[in-house]
C-alpha cells in the first residue's frame, strides 16, 4: 500500500472505513470511531509526512492506539445484542471477545466477523500475515472453548 | 461451510457494522472534532501558550512519553498505603560514565504501571502504590535503560509483584518471538528475574528486605551487560540497606495528594470513578519552552488524578496540581521564554503533541489536538495553579471546565479571604 501521489481524500475514501472497523474491532464502538477520528484528523494535520509513508493505514492504526489506550474503557464495550435487522447471536460472544488479547481480538473480528482477508487485515495490523493466522487460530480456539462450540458442530 | 462459530462472529459483525456505519469522507473525517480542525486556529499566537504549555506540560511528562505510568488505569488508588521509596541517590548504580548517559533522575508514585508484553499493551499493578526512582539512560545508538527502584514490604511481595514483568509464562508460545529466560549470576541474597527478547531485557533484582531493583535494557541485551547491570542493581541494594533514610522527603507531594484526592470537582458525586493518582516529584529536569528554548527545574512537583465515567467510553479528566514552587519556576520560564516563543500558537508538549492556548476571562483554556482541552489558573499569589485535563465529547469538556472554574474562582475568593 505504497502511497505515493496518493492525496488525503483519497485515502480517507479508500482506507479511512478499514481503519475505522479495526480500531473499532479492538476497542469497540465508542472508543474505536473516537480512536479513528483522532488518527484521521493526526493525518489530515501532518498528511505530507504521513502520506509519504509505505503504509499510513498501519501508521494511523498505532496512532488510533495511542489514542484509544488513554481513554477510560469500561467492561462490556462491545456489543451484546444483535442490532436490528441482524441475525442474532450468542450472547456470550461478546464478553469472549473482549477476554481476548488485543491482537487476538482485532484479528479475529477483522476477518472472521468483517470478512477481511488476512492480507488486508495484516497490512492496517502492521503484522505478518502468519502472525495474524496464529493470532486468529489462537482465538479462535480460545472462543470455541468459552462458548463451547466445537468445530464439528456444523 | 463455516462452523457455528464462525457464523456467530459473521451476524456479530453485522451488528458491529451496523452501529458503526457513517460514510467516511474526508470533510467527515476532520469535521468529527470541530475545535481542533480549523487551521485558523493554529494560527493564534500567544504567549499565553507558554505559560499553559509548562503547565500541561507537566502533566504529560508525568505520565505519558517514556514513564511507565498508567494515568487510565481502572484501579481506584486514593485509599492504598503509599510506600515510600528508599533515599535512592542519583545513578545509583554508577552507570553514568560506563558509557551510558543519565538522561532522567524522578521520583514517581504509581497506580498501575502499562508495558508492553506479548504484541499488547499489559496492565500490571506490579508499582501499584508505591514511589519509585526511576533513572533513565541512553548508549551507543539506540540503546536505552531503565532503571526503576523501589522497595516492598518484603521479598515475596517484591517477587510476587515484579515476576510477571519479566516472567513470560503468560504469553502463549507462538508469541514470544524469541524471548528467553536467562541465568544470570546474583549475590546469595539477592534473587534475579530475567527474561529477553531481541533487543532489550527486562531484570528485577530483589533483596531478602523486600528492596528491588527493576530494569528495562533495550537494545543492548548481550550478556556482559546484563551481568554488570545485576551487579550494580545487587551493590547498590546492599548499600541501601545498610543506609539509614530517616528523612521523608514526600511530605509536600502528600499534601499535593490530599487536595487532588479529595476529588475538589465532585466529579464521583456524578457517577465519574477516580481511575489513578499519580505523584511525580522532578530532581531534575530540564524542559522545553516553546519549540527550541529550554528552562531547567528543579525540584518541580505534580500530582494527577485521573476520572473516568463507567458508561462514557472516550471520556477521561486529569487533574493535575502543582506545588508553588514548581508554578513560579514553570511561569517564570514561561515568562521569560515569551520572547523566542515562535510567531506561532503551535507548540510541543510531547510526543507530537501540538497545542495552543487561548485567554479567557483570566484564566487560560487549552485546546489541543489530541481532543484535549485544559483549563488552568492564571498566575498570581492567591492561587495555586491547577489543570483539569479533559478529553471527550464537547459537551463533557465543557461541563467538566465550568466546574474547574468554579472550583477555581472559590479557591482564589477564599485564600483572598
Amino acid at each position: 500500500m505504497v502511497s505515493t501521489d496518493v492525496t488525503y481524500e483519497e485515502f480517507v475514501r479508500r482506507d479511512g472505513p478499514r481503519l475505522r472497523a479495526a480500531l473499532v474491532a479492538a476497542y469497540g464502538a465508542d472508543v474505536g470511531a473516537d480512536a479513528a477520528a483522532e488518527a484521521m484528523a493526526y493525518g489530515f494535520e501532518h498528511w505530507e509526512r504521513v502520506g509519504a509513508m509505505a503504509n499510513p493505514a498501519g501508521y494511523l492504526y498505532r496512532a488510533g492506539q495511542s489514542e484509544a489506550r488513554r481513554h477510560f474503557r469500561p467492561v462490556g464495550y462491545l456489543p451484546v445484542r444483535a442490532a436490528h435487522g441482524c441475525p442474532d447471536f450468542e450472547p456470550e460472544l461478546a464478553p469472549a471477545l473482549e477476554a481476548l488479547t488485543e491482537p487476538q481480538r482485532v484479528g479475529v473480528v477483522l476477518v472472521h466477523a468483517l470478512g477481511w482477508t488476512l492480507r488486508e487485515a495484516a497490512e492496517v495490523l502492521e503484522v505478518d500475515v502468519s502472525t495474524l493466522r496464529t493470532h486468529i487460530a489462537r482465538a479462535m480456539t480460545k472462543l470455541r472453548a468459552a462458548l463451547e462450540v466445537t468445530i464439528d458442530a456444523r | 461451510m463455516p462452523d457455528e462459530l464462525e457464523r456467530q462472529l459473521r451476524a456479530f459483525g453485522d451488528t458491529l457494522a451496523a452501529e458503526t456505519d457513517e460514510p467516511v469522507s474526508p470533510e467527515t473525517a476532520v469535521r468529527t472534532h470541530p475545535h481542533r480542525r480549523s487551521p485558523r486556529r493554529w494560527a493564534i499566537v500567544g504567549a499565553a501558550a507558554c505559560v499553559v504549555a509548562v503547565l500541561v506540560g507537566f502533566a504529560f511528562v508525568g505520565t505519558r512519553g517514556s514513564a511507565p505510568s498508567a494515568p487510565t488505569s481502572t484501579s481506584g488508588a486514593v485509599d492504598r498505603v503509599l510506600v515510600p521509596a528508599p533515599d535512592v541517590p542519583v545513578d545509583a548504580l554508577g552507570l553514568a560514565g560506563d558509557g551510558w548517559t543519565l538522561t532522567r533522575h524522578s521520583r514517581s508514585r504509581f497506580a498501575v504501571i502499562d508495558e508492553i508484553g506479548c504484541d499488547e499493551m499489559r496492565e500490571l499493578d506490579a508499582l501499584d502504590g508505591h514511589e519509585v526512582v526511576i533513572d533513565e539512560y541512553t548508549g551507543s545508538g539506540e540503546a536505552f535503560l531503565r532503571v526503576t527502584q523501589l522497595q516492598y514490604a518484603d521479598r515475596a511481595t517484591a517477587l510476587d509483584r515484579l515476576t510477571p514483568l519479566t516472567d513470560l509464562r503468560d504469553c502463549e508460545a507462538a508469541n514470544l518471538d524469541g524471548y528467553e529466560q536467562l541465568d544470570l549470576d546474583a549475590s546469595p541474597d539477592v534473587e534475579v528475574s530475567a527474561h529477553r527478547q531481541t533487543g532489550s531485557a527486562w531484570l528485577a533484582v530483589v533483596d531478602a528486605d523486600g528492596g528491588a531493583v527493576l530494569l528495562r535494557v533495550g537494545n543492548a541485551a548481550d550478556d556482559e551487560t546484563l551481568q554488570l547491570l545485576v551487579e550494580r542493581a545487587s551493590t547498590a541494594l546492599r548499600r541501601e540497606a545498610t543506609a539509614a533514610s530517616p528523612e521523608d522527603s514526600t511530605t509536600p507531594l502528600d499534601d499535593l495528594a490530599a487536595l487532588v484526592g479529595e476529588d475538589p470537582l465532585g466529579l464521583q458525586a456524578d457517577g465519574w470513578e477516580q481511575t489513578g493518582l499519580e505523584l511525580t516529584r522532578y530532581e531534575s529536569m530540564t524542559w522545553p519552552v516553546c519549540g527550541t528554548a529550554t528552562e531547567d527545574l528543579e525540584g518541580a512537583a505534580t500530582v494527577a488524578a485521573s476520572y473516568g465515567t463507567p458508561s462514557g467510553a472516550g471520556v477521561f479528566v486529569q487533574l493535575v496540581r502543582v506545588d508553588e514552587a514548581t508554578a513560579r519556576a514553570a511561569l517564570g520560564a514561561a515568562l521569560v521564554a515569551r520572547s523566542p516563543c515562535p510567531s506561532s500558537s503551535e507548540f510541543v508538549l510531547a510526543d507530537d503533541v501540538v497545542a495552543e492556548a487561548q485567554p479567557a476571562e483570566g484564566r487560560w483554556t487549552l485546546r489541543g489536538p489530541d481532543l484535549v482541552r485544559a483549563l488552568v489558573a492564571p498566575p498570581g499569589d492567591d492561587v495555586l495553579p491547577l489543570v483539569a485535563i479533559v478529553s471527550g465529547t464537547p459537551d463533557v469538556i465543557d461541563g467538566v471546565l465550568d466546574r474547574a472554574d468554579a472550583f477555581l474562582s472559590g479557591e482564589a475568593a477564599g485564600r483572598r479571604r
